[in-house]
């Protein structure tokens, strides 16, 4: 039991470091896309910026409103925050360093994934404030739609590596990344993972000029800031999944054998240049209207997953290659 | 007049300027069907593609009569 503590404490304190120096990245990254300095004031260059910007979340005063339901509106933010955090269980870090390695991770992940919606419904609703419940609303309609392409484009993946292990889809690809033969596909996923996350341009449920802030309008100090991880672990996972099923995870390419420490800096490598791409597009793209959004998911990209679906599994069964 | 059935490649062709993603994603839904029946005879005529043998699935049965097995009785008396 102890053991199994301090390995979640291993996995979880550098994932929670890691998630302050991302908004750091961010803030800095968009303001070089944006021409200005960011934040260079707390630390050397900014560097405890977004420890200074904990500290202060930690020390003011949680406000709960009159009329909210106490116990849910406390309850939902703690809610988003673990179940963000216990999708990491089954991510391999290199070759056998995982929490735990099931053999049936993806289903997990995804399952786990799926449940998160109820801390956003749940923070709307409780909350008792027009503009958190429509923020919750737009934010449950997002989170649901976008399960569909998402679990269409992780059934092609397992459908090719045969498998539910996420450690055997990365061994999958010693060969070659999937992102080389999945490449349409691979756009695709993009799309997705930016509108799970709910990232710009489809950052609908915070969208400020229209519901001030969305499901968490009314969550202030630690519960905001628990929605705040929340959301950035969610991109985290997102961005080493998309390293895990398209870039060949923590593999070193050219077949390099490597330590099992390399192993896990390489998928580190992998997951910041992904998080680099959400900044990226966040800094590009203006937001689309929530219909837009809809339209896109339902009448886009879920017939192409359906259509990629189909044309790879006839593939395989036309050249008998399935692996299992 | 129904246009997909006496000008079908026009109608394509508008089909894939109104509504492209489901253009699309029917054209390239039909390749996999299409090629679970055109490529594996062009793989086996033009490609020499020897199908794997079947994996077994049951054990053969000998041609011969069925031998009864003696001599491996109980003894009468079990408590000696």
């Amino acid at each position: 039991m102890l053991f199994f503590l301090l390995e979640s404490f291993i996995i979880l304190l550098p994932l929670l470091g890691s998630i302050a120096f991302m908004t750091l990245a961010e803030r800095k990254v968009m303001a070089s896309m944006q021409r200005r300095v960011g934040p260079n004031v707390v630390g050397f260059y900014g560097t405890l910026q977004p420890f200074a910007d904990g500290l202060k979340l930690l020390l003011k005063e949680a406000v709960i409103p009159s009329h909210a339901n106490k116990v849910i509106f406390l309850v939902s933010p703690f809610i988003t925050l673990s179940l963000a955090l216990m999708g990491w269980a089954a991510i391999p870090f290199a070759k056998g360093t995982a929490l735990a390695d099931l053999s049936l991770g993806v289903l997990f992940l995804m399952a786990v994934s799926s449940l998160g919606v109820y801390g956003v419904l749940l923070a709307g609703w409780s909350a008792n404030s027009k503009y958190a419940f429509l923020g919750s609303l737009r934010s449950s309609a997002q989170l649901v739609s976008y399960e569909l392409p998402l679990a269409m484009v992780i059934l092609i993946i397992v459908s090719i590596t045969g498998s539910l292990s996420f450690l055997q889809i990365v061994e999958f690809q010693q060969g070659v990344w999937l992102i080389i033969p999945l490449l349409p596909l691979s756009l695709v996923w993009f799309i997705i993972i930016l509108a799970e996350t709910n990232r710009a341009p489809f950052d609908l449920p915070e969208s400020e000029s229209e519901l001030v802030a969305g499901f968490m309008v009314e969550h202030s100090a630690f519960p905001f800031a628990f929605f705040f991880l929340g959301e950035y672990a969610s991109i985290l996972i997102m961005s080493v999944l998309t390293s895990i099923f398209f870039f060949g995870g923590y593999l070193i390419p050219f077949g390099i054998s490597s330590s099992p420490f390399l192993q896990s800096f390489v998928l580190g490598l992998k997951s910041s240049l992904v998080f680099f791409f959400f900044i990226w597009v966040r800094a590009t793209l203006p937001r689309v209207r929530f219909d837009q959004l809809m339209v896109l998911c339902w009448c886009s990209l879920l017939p192409l997953g359906f259509a990629f679906f189909v044309l790879i599994i006839c593939t395989l069964v036309a050249f008998e290659a399935t692996s299992y | 007049m129904a246009s997909y059935i006496f000008r079908p490649f026009e109608f394509v062709r508008r089909m894939a300027v109104e509504k492209p993603s489901y253009t699309w994603a029917i054209g390239i839904g039909l390749i996999g069907p299409i090629g679970v029946v055109v490529i594996p005879p062009i793989r086996r005529k033009y490609f020499g593609y020897v199908p794997p043998e079947r994996i077994p699935t049951t054990y053969p049965i000998p041609k011969r009569p069925r031998n009864s097995p003696s001599g491996f009785e109980d003894p009468d008396d079990i408590s000696s």
